[in-house]
């Protein structure tokens, strides 16, 4: 087994890196470049733990092989906050506890980041579609569905309606 | 986890990747999307002195076209980018529902047409579709191109014609005019998992007379088929609640005909016919 040298650019930084084709881009984003905040779940692609956005598309990074990813660009969970500010779907996830013991939420993060690129506007069903492919085993998804339509509604720059907006209101 | 250690080649060109293809002694795997096969990949005996053949440098594999023919796929073409696609939903409706359902968002990005069916899984998601359309399969060696009717592509659970040395490329489907459609999927959870029973139904009628039915059903049978006894029976006939209602039953017992009886059979049986009912009705519109 021969190492390769690839070219990936991740969360806006180009890397070169030396890897043996049995690695994963999963691998490659917690070991060489100590990005953890991806997680591996089940490995076989359908927990959607290690979900990240490869050419803005989310993707399963535990079933990609290092060398498939060459030349691409990768947006993880490290990626999502910007210049010290957190993401609108990342504040949403706080203020409707979307998340109890948390290993699922980078993956629903990203998921759901991909979606309202592409749809910033979502039905209900539309996300819980857009969400189908990462699993939570603590929060039975309510609050997760109830944070990415806030966001929504946040990113479109209407004011949302988050829990602790609703919680002030209701003193 | 590391995956166990394997050769990995990815070829710049068809040719090269026939060449790779044919000149390797030891196993040796296409990789498309990779989501079954990577999968696999975890499994030392499959690995071991194994030669992965990357083909995510071939882009002359993907995209869709429509010409005299009909429509023409590139077999790298992903899930999401025949769901998308404007051309699919309109020429080929049911694929695009199918390429809309399989697996979740993150294995549709990945996930190729013709990864799907040459894994050719008995619940492959878009095989039956393919097989309301009589899709031809274009498939290459380093000699010679050949192209093979996808049924006859298809020899068993996980098992097909394609040899080693050669490669799935491209898809065409005949132009259909003036079907309706309906496609029904059972599944215990909306994604992840895999169909229990999948129903494509196309239909062509002159007034309520239906003149031509084609009617495939997945994950029943060990190889997904079209049932051709209740496509004949339906020939001619107005269509009617009833009528359908008896299609779905008939449709039961030719598909458990093919299958043999099995543990699963008092289930499946008025399931498969229930959910042929409802296809049918779907295409019929009422």
């Amino acid at each position: 087994m021969e190492a390769l040298s690839i070219q990936i650019k991740v969360n806006g930084h180009s890397h070169r890196i030396q890897t043996l084709p049995n690695r994963r881009l999963l691998d490659i984003l917690r070991e060489d470049l100590f990005l953890t905040g991806t997680k591996e779940g089940c490995g076989i692609g359908e927990c959607g733990a290690c979900t990240v956005l490869l050419d803005g598309e989310a993707v399963n990074a535990c079933l990609i092989l290092a060398p498939q990813s060459d030349g691409r660009e990768i947006l993880t969970i490290e990626g999502l906050a910007e210049k010290g500010f957190l993401h609108p779907l990342q504040k949403a996830f706080i203020d409707h506890f979307a998340f109890q013991c948390g290993f699922c939420t980078p993956g629903m993060l990203m998921a759901a980041k991909a979606l309202l690129d592409v749809n910033p506007n979502p039905s209900r069903e539309e996300i819980r579609q857009g969400l189908a492919g990462v699993l939570c085993r603590c929060t039975g998804y309510i609050q997760i569905i109830e944070a990415v339509e806030d966001a929504a509604r946040a990113l479109s720059g209407i004011a949302g309606d988050s829990f602790t907006q609703r919680k002030e209101e209701a003193r | 986890m590391h995956l166990p250690a394997f050769q990995y080649k990815r070829p710049g060109t068809l040719r090269e990747a026939l060449e790779l293809l044919s000149l390797s002694r030891g196993p040796v795997f296409p990789l498309a999307g990779g989501t079954d096969l990577v999968v696999q990949l975890r499994k030392k005996s499959v690995a071991q002195e194994s030669l992965l053949v990357d083909l995510g440098n071939l882009t002359e594999l993907r995209g869709v076209q429509l010409d005299s023919n009909g429509l023409q796929i590139g077999a790298l073409t992903t899930h999401a980018q025949l769901a998308a696609a404007p051309l699919i939903q309109t020429e080929a409706p049911l694929l695009a529902w199918a390429c809309a359902r399989v697996g979740t968002p993150q294995t549709r990005a990945r996930g190729t047409l013709g990864g799907n069916v040459v894994h050719a899984s008995p619940a492959a998601d878009t095989i039956p579709p393919l097989l309301v359309h009589e899709a031809i399969l274009v498939i290459c060696s380093p000699q010679a191109k050949r192209r093979s009717a996808l049924d006859r592509f298809l020899l068993g659970p996980y098992r097909t014609t394609k040899r080693t040395d050669e490669l799935l490329v491209a898809f065409s489907l005949p132009k259909l005019t003036n079907f309706r459609y309906g496609y029904q999927r059972l599944i215990r959870r909306q994604a992840v998992g895999i169909a229990r029973i999948i129903v494509a139904v196309a239909l062509r009628f002159e007034g309520r007379t239906i003149c031509e039915a084609r009617l495939a059903c997945g994950a029943v049978t060990p190889v997904a088929c079209r049932l051709a006894g209740v496509e004949e029976w339906l020939r001619g006939k107005e269509a009617t609640p009833s009528l359908f209602q008896e299609a779905g039953e008939r449709a039961g017992r030719e598909a458990i005909a093919r299958s043999g009886p099995r543990w699963s059979t008092p289930y499946k049986q008025p399931v498969l016919a229930s959910l042929v009912r409802r296809a049918l009705q779907q295409a019929g519109g009422f």
